[in-house]
């Protein structure tokens, strides 16, 4: 009914300087919607405050007709809300498959038990597997994460992300950071797998335009802590202000 | 960190070696040792107990603790204190009010010192330790640096224990109970989240871990079983003074820990039982021992940063390089995807 995020004349300052000011924002069910702007204008910002782990110096965050403003970070991924980073965080002294469980674990909507043996979960080890095929990443199920490639990294992170089986799913820049061969096929699969799992909330922050394109159905631009502009893709790229912002700032 | 590796996957299977091996070391110890050196194996199962404990914070879930003897020393305290109030309540009963206390205080610091991190935490720990050092001199039922004496009368259960064999069987017992719970916690979804935390407390709240109960938890657990071996301690040697509470334990337990290495399960175990054979033998030679210990960890860390666990791995890469073959692949992973600093693709924006 209600939209699934609501955010409410949210501000975020740092030391008095702020860093996001009285943003409004709905994103509805099933929405796929994403934010641009450049370099520095809140984007990640906004996006910890969703998340949890930046709170609002004023303002209110709700999800799910809850308001969520004070919750923390872990309580709001097990009431179904799962990120990447824009630097992929993963637990890297973990395998690649360990990492998996552990968000299949959430996906399952299970906490950590000290009574609970995690070799004996075949359940939830059987999610994380799942996960790993179709990643693409079967071959480095062994690997320790903190030596696996940037793109794997990134690759993983997603896939965890989405094994956690989130309402909202929230990719802060998912390319970032990538080649151009590894960010193309990236999008690719993020696409692939947006259309099977329709139901799924989705935003995003990217400067990679393909991205945006392929994935997002709603854009809002963001300057100096402010949301400036919104619409379709297509308008939002084509627009003069868009233009004028990224003009000689743009991430090259 | 270098200093912790990956958890290993040997451990989920490692509950019957470990009661095993502890039913093994029980029965061979006595065999060959008796007297003096036996009692050193008693106070080395102690410490292998207070090592696996400091290992559940500092290395599973990374929180560095200066003030472990705070916690070592409430055990051994409940003990004569309840001994000295309560004289017919079992051995078994007072180590597990030890246990609880020290826990309760434990998670009760850790709520208010976890606001804070990393060094700031650490020295909050040792100031606890001090302070409680401290009300040993200031509250008179503590006795100062007197403090009690006669615990070896405390009975375990029914009877109190009357001979070094006794004594060692006893402690080895407790310690063996004690360490296979622990490893049930390192082989539970709690333990892979206490690791979640440790590498990375971020991840490991978008995964929906409570980043705070975790360490809070840790930090309890930790101190319940230091606060056991403090007791075995004290029961041990039936004394007990301001001296259980002293920075030193606290040093020497991580010490413990470091020569160990917390790369694998059983790694402070082992460098308790080094550290504690080393000062008793270094003490029978040397005035000031401890100056040695230091020498001995100072090698140790130079020739085997992970602790004595990481040797038989040094060993075989040494081997390798002698017979010549090449060293094997980082990883998988740095073989076969190209590395991601290639060009950023240039049309951006449109």
């Amino acid at each position: 009914m209600s939209a699934l995020v609501v955010l409410d004349q949210v501000t975020k300052a740092y030391q008095g300087v702020p860093a996001v000011r009285c943003v409004d924002l709905e994103v509805e069910r099933g929405e796929r919607l994403a934010i641009i702007g450049p370099n520095g204008a809140g984007k990640s910002t906004l996006f910890g405050m969703i998340a949890g782990e930046h709170r609002p110096t004023s303002g209110s965050v709700w999800f799910d007709g809850k308001d969520v403003t004070s919750q923390r970070s872990s309580r709001r991924a097990t009431s179904g809300m799962s990120r990447t980073f824009q630097v992929a965080r993963l637990v890297s002294t973990m395998t690649v498959r360990e990492n998996l469980f552990l968000a299949a674990l959430t996906g399952q909507r299970r906490g950590v038990r000290f009574w609970d043996a995690f070799a004996k979960r075949a359940d939830v080890w059987a999610d994380a597997d799942a996960a790993m095929v179709d990643a693409g990443l079967a071959g480095d199920a062994d690997t320790v994460a903190g030596s696996l490639a940037q793109g794997a990294r990134k690759t993983l992170e997603m896939a965890m992300a989405i094994v956690q089986r989130p309402r909202l799913l929230l990719l802060d820049e998912p390319t970032a950071g990538m080649g151009y061969e590894d960010a193309r096929t990236a999008t690719a699969q993020l696409k692939r797998l947006l259309d099977v799992r329709r139901d799924m909330t989705i935003i995003l922050t990217a400067h990679d335009m393909e991205v945006i394109h392929s994935v997002a159905e709603r854009v809002v631009l963001m300057a100096n802590g402010e949301t400036v502009l919104e619409g379709t893709p297509h308008e939002v790229a084509e627009h003069a202000t868009t233009k004028a912002l990224y003009l000689g700032q743009g991430d090259s | 960190m270098n200093l912790i590796a990956r958890y290993s996957p040997t451990a989920t299977k490692l509950g019957l070696p470990l009661v095993a091996g502890f039913a093994v070391v029980a029965v061979l110890v006595p065999v060959f040792y008796g007297g003096s050196p036996l009692f050193t194996w008693t106070t080395a199962a102690a410490w292998v107990l207070f090592a696996m404990a400091t290992s559940v914070m500092f290395g599973w879930t990374g929180l560095l603790s200066f003030g472990q003897a705070a916690f070592f020393g409430v055990g051994a305290y409940a003990m004569a204190l309840l001994n000295t109030h309560v004289p017919d309540m079992p051995g078994l009963v007072m180590l597990a009010v030890g246990a609880g206390a020290a826990g309760l205080l434990a998670a009760l610091f850790a709520l208010f010192a976890l606001r804070t991190s990393g060094a700031e935490f650490a020295i909050l720990t040792l100031v606890l330790a001090q302070v409680l050092w401290l009300l040993t001199y200031r509250v008179p039922g503590l006795k100062g640096e007197d403090g009690f004496h006669g615990l070896f009368a405390i009975k375990i259960w029914n009877e109190p224990l009357t001979s070094d064999l006794e004594l060692w069987y006893y402690t080895i017992a407790v310690v063996g109970v004690c360490c296979w719970l622990l490893w049930l916690l390192y082989r539970s979804t709690a333990g892979m989240a206490m690791r979640a935390v440790r590498d990375d407390p971020w991840r490991a709240a978008a995964l929906g871990i409570n980043v705070r109960r975790v360490q809070v938890g840790a930090f309890g657990v930790s101190a319940a079983f230091s606060a056991v071996a403090g007791a075995l301690v004290a029961q041990g040697q039936g004394v007990v003074g301001p001296s259980t509470l002293a920075f030193s334990i606290s040093g020497e337990v991580l010490v413990a820990c470091l020569i160990g290495g917390m790369s694998r399960f059983a790694g402070p175990m082992l460098g308790a039982v080094v550290l504690i054979w080393v000062q008793t033998l270094l003490s029978n030679v040397f005035h000031d021992s401890n100056v040695f210990v230091g020498l001995l960890l100072l090698v140790i860390v130079i020739a085997l940063p992970k602790g004595l666990v990481s040797l038989p791995d040094k060993v075989r890469g040494v081997r390798r390089r002698w017979s010549g073959s090449p060293p094997p692949p980082s990883g998988p992973a740095s073989a076969e995807r190209p590395s991601s600093d290639g060009p950023i693709p240039a049309e951006s924006v449109r």
